[in-house]
């Protein structure tokens, strides 16, 4: 029997924070676990079968943690798996009651913006590049630079592309905000 | 901030705002904090790691808050004059609410 699997682009099939931690945990309860979460656990994550388990997954994006954010978690009992960037991964093995990091509404759907806020930063970044990106081939349309049509059109295409999976991603986690 | 503008964001405020800012006239840390919470409401709210921290850097920003020591890496906060003016508003606030709802009950 197999004893490993690797999962590719977890992070991003799975980019509302919620769905991440409930994919997580159906792994861990049908005894496929991790012992670390890696800069790069996002595109990759290999899975070691063990016992099953019960863990609670918790995600949590957080661009400028202070000293005690970790210590925090820590004291309540909180296993530190990892970071993938500024996404922070928690877990916790419990028995009866899924255990909640964030227990009220408002810091649930704080939760959530955090990560709307950043795709939609990235959104922002993109746009401006195929404007910037415009503004340097047509303003140099009658010199030599903009002949390479073909490189233009490559990198709109790909801009275009990665814009629209930010938007469909940002969207989805706007949606899902109250989870 | 002054108390114009933390009346504006505080008032109403929820109830896990409400509770950590009751707690924080002693001095405690965020596990502390949660502990006396849940003895306050009878175990009914048992606030979360993340919700802490949220609000507490929240708070600490808004000047509602301030840090006193720090043990074994934790943070320990206390109540600001500007925190303890804005529980007695939020407290009045209730008081009102309690009457309104006496006679329903």
């Amino acid at each position: 029997m197999k004893d490993k699997k690797t999962e590719l682009f977890a992070g991003f099939k799975y980019y509302v924070p919620a769905d991440f931690e409930k994919f997580m945990e159906k792994n861990a309860a049908e005894g496929w676990n991790v012992d670390k979460i890696h800069q790069w656990s996002s595109t990759s994550m290999t899975f070691q079968k063990t016992e099953p388990k019960k863990y609670r997954y918790v995600v949590d994006l957080n661009a400028f943690p202070t000293k005690e954010y970790k210590e925090t978690y820590r004291q309540f009992g909180w296993e530190y798996m990892g970071r993938m960037a500024s996404m922070y991964v928690w877990r916790k093995e419990y028995t009866d009651e899924r255990p909640e990091a964030f227990t009220d509404c408002q810091s649930v759907r704080k939760r959530s913006m955090n990560v709307f806020w950043v795709l939609t930063a990235l959104n922002i970044i993109l746009i401006a590049s195929m404007i910037a990106l415009t503004i340097l081939y047509f303003g140099n349309y009658y010199s030599e630079v903009s002949e390479d049509i073909a490189g233009y059109s490559i990198a709109m295409i790909l801009l275009i592309a990665m814009t629209a999976i930010t938007l469909y991603a940002s969207n989805g986690v706007y949606k899902n905000r109250q989870r | 901030m002054n108390l114009d503008k933390a009346m504006k964001r505080y008032i109403p405020m929820s109830e896990t705002m409400f509770y950590i800012l009751l707690s924080l006239r002693e001095e405690r840390h965020g596990y502390g904090i949660m502990q006396h919470v849940e003895e306050l409401t009878n175990g009914r709210i048992k606030l979360g790691a993340g919700t802490i921290y949220q609000s507490l850097s929240k708070l600490n920003g808004d000047g509602l808050i301030t840090p006193t020591e720090e043990v074994d890496r934790q943070k320990k906060y206390v109540i600001t004059e500007i925190g303890s003016q804005i529980l007695m508003k939020e407290a009045n606030r209730i008081k009102e609410l309690y009457s309104a709802v006496e006679d329903l009950l």
